[in-house]
């Protein structure tokens, strides 16, 4: 994205600023909601409608919209798999140690050809 | 902590046929994978010695005496690179070469399930057994083992599973911790990689 994080970055706010559909849309049920924007930040977001011709909404909407459909699909998928998106994953490994035998055994061919023709008629497929 | 896996009974794609598109982390049948042996590693190794060091196995090795080393390994491979690689109509069109790992039977090794569930063995991805689905079944991905194989291994009608966006974005952590040893943030992966996916509902 264009507006890359910086280390004062404050985090949008919350609280939506209006909430009314906007005048002369017939139908529109869209909403405006506000965002604290640091003031390099916002030197970003304005040299970027310089460049682009598109404003401060039509950049959430491409830069950020976007990607939400996707992104909030897989993060549900996430969740009901029982991952926890945003926490960090224990990362404790063991000290694995290859033993002769196993270092013998990788100096053999292990490799099992499968013929899909005949398969076919012989075995019923697995999913 | 979180998980680095979803769930194994979340673990795959619910439905795969020839029509799927090839994508990073489906698991093939009889698509090979190679280590290259070292002649004097190898005579180490049926000595049941300890390997030799790389200064002390120096020589000049011809070809033939590599290939005569080469092993050829696998029931099952898993596609590694990200699909942007190899995509049907983009560079897969023309690029011939994929990458692929062995998977190997946790029970066959002196590993315990445990540990590659749990994301504990570096070199592992952990993969749920797909089709009896009994954790004694389960299978680990050795990252060591990536090969380069033709594009023409990869016949669809060999693929026997396909992994869920949450289990897609768990491999990719794996990849990414063993190849830089740091945890990727999996919700930048949501948000810059999901719409990627082949079950995707907003592709």
């Amino acid at each position: 994205m264009a507006t890359k994080p910086t280390s004062s970055r404050q985090e949008p706010s919350a609280t939506p600023t209006k909430s009314r559909p906007t005048s002369g849309a017939a139908g529109r049920q869209a909403r405006t909601r506000g965002v604290s924007l640091h003031p390099d930040e916002q030197a970003l977001v304005e040299r970027f409608e310089e460049l682009t011709g598109l404003g401060f909404t039509e950049q959430v909407r491409q830069l950020m919209l976007a990607k939400l459909p996707a992104a909030v699909w897989a993060l549900e998928e996430m969740a009901t798999a029982g991952m926890e998106p945003g926490r960090r994953p224990l990362v404790d490994e063991i000290v694995y140690v290859e033993d002769a035998q196993e270092r013998r055994a990788r100096y053999e061919d292990s490799y099992e050809p499968v013929d899909l023709a005949t398969e076919a008629r012989t075995t019923a497929p697995k999913r | 902590m979180s998980a680095w896996y979803p769930r194994r009974e979340a673990f795959f794609a619910d439905a795969i046929d020839v029509g799927r598109p090839v994508f990073q982390g489906d698991i093939f049948r009889g698509v090979p994978t190679a280590f290259l042996g070292h002649p004097a590693a190898r005579a180490a190794a049926f000595a049941m010695e300890r390997a030799p060091s790389p200064e002390a196995a120096e020589r000049s090795l011809a070809p033939e005496e590599i290939r005569a080393v080469a092993i050829i390994a696998g029931s099952y491979t898993m596609v590694l690179p990200h699909p942007c690689d190899f995509s049907a109509g983009e560079k897969g069109e023309t690029h011939t070469v994929r990458q692929v790992a062995r998977l190997t039977r946790i029970a066959d090794t002196r590993l315990a399930r445990k540990h590659i569930e749990g994301g504990r063995v570096n070199h592992s991805v952990w993969v749920p057994a797909w089709d009896s689905g009994r954790p004694d079944d389960d299978w680990l991905v050795d990252l060591r083992t990536s090969t380069a194989v033709d594009a023409a291994y990869l016949n669809p009608a060999r693929r026997v599973a396909a992994v869920g966006v949450a289990a897609w974005i768990a491999l990719m952590r794996r990849l990414a911790f063993f190849y830089t040893h740091t945890v990727v943030d999996d919700v930048q992966l949501a948000v810059e990689q999901a719409h990627q996916h082949p079950d995707c509902p907003a592709r």
